[in-house]
């Protein structure tokens, strides 16, 4: 629903941005989404447009000289966790890295997506996840500062 | 500017629609200045009444080797298409670089957001994601990805 000329501006046209981070260090070990613990996420109302900014952040890092990297990216659900997937965990719409080439250390970088088609109104939740890009043993890939921020859009 | 408020009058150029475009095509990157490449990434939009608009690039890489680090950043054209005036040249500062993984040909990813100012309120502009390597053919683009969203 896009925003028209002339149309009356409700409460629900821009509600509020909603943000999440923690500090806890994640290391996943298999090539399977997970929300880790704790988790990050927000619910969040769908403003008129039915458009959203997803932003992420994270630091990531490898601690040996393999080639496996952390991925964080977000799922995004009717209602909560238990509802309907509206946007599946995208690897592209994430954050992959190896961290800092010669020493392993975290590399915090940021990215965004769009989010659009969203019932206005209606109440979501996105939720921060995680993995690997191979099988690894625990402590190998790192992630850490995790944060999830939802932005309303026109 | 006022803030919008509960039943305010919303006109078109207040507010105009955010918009996104990706693309998910393999680009070897071999030029040394910015260029759009041959799969584009870009997205037509109106300038906001306050003439500020956020733009979002983000991107996935390879690099089969490290050191020649890759820059991807984004150009503003007035019109539909890049024929218009330049109005934000592509620049390192605005978009994102890196310089490879240790380990050879490692897709990495994130994205970076800068502002633009001073755009004519109601016109039409036109945006597109770019990307360069500083030298050798050592990068590719996997993925790139442009919002813009008006901004107060």
């Amino acid at each position: 629903m896009a925003i028209n000329a002339g149309s009356q501006a409700y409460g629900v046209d821009l509600p509020p941005t909603q943000y999440d981070q923690d500090w806890t260090t994640q290391s996943p070990t298999t090539t399977t989404y997970t929300a880790g613990q704790p988790e990050v996420g927000v619910n969040f109302v769908a403003p008129s447009s039915g458009r959203v900014l997803v932003t992420l952040g994270a630091g990531t890092r490898t601690t040996t000289a393999v080639t496996t990297r952390a991925v964080v990216t977000f799922i995004v659900y009717n209602d909560n966790s238990d509802g309907p997937v509206v946007q599946a965990a995208d690897f592209n719409n994430g954050i992959t890295g190896i961290g800092t080439a010669s020493v392993s250390q975290y590399r915090y970088v940021g990215t965004f997506k769009m989010i659009s088609g969203l019932t206005p109104g209606r109440n979501y939740y996105a939720q921060m996840v995680h993995r690997s890009t191979a099988a690894v043993a625990a402590g190998v890939v790192s992630i850490a500062a995790r944060d999830i921020s939802v932005i309303p859009l026109t | 500017m006022p803030d919008i408020g509960i039943g305010d009058q919303i006109t078109t150029a207040w507010w105009p629609a955010a918009v996104e475009d990706e693309d998910a095509t393999d680009l070897v990157v071999t030029s040394t200045a910015f260029i759009p490449g041959t799969s584009p990434c870009d997205v037509t939009f109106t300038a906001s009444r306050t003439g500020r608009a956020a733009v979002c690039v983000a991107g996935n890489w390879t690099q089969a080797s490290a050191g020649n680090r890759i820059f991807i950043s984004y150009e503003v054209y007035l019109g539909t298409s890049a024929a218009g005036t330049l109005v934000r040249s592509a620049r390192s500062g605005f978009g994102i670089s890196d310089n490879g993984a240790t380990g050879g040909s490692l897709e990495q990813g994130w994205g970076n957001m800068t502002m633009i100012e001073g755009l004519t309120p109601g016109a039409t502009y036109f945006a597109r994601v770019v990307h360069m390597t500083e030298a050798g053919t050592t990068s590719t683009v996997t993925h790139r990805r442009i919002i813009v969203f008006p901004l107060p």
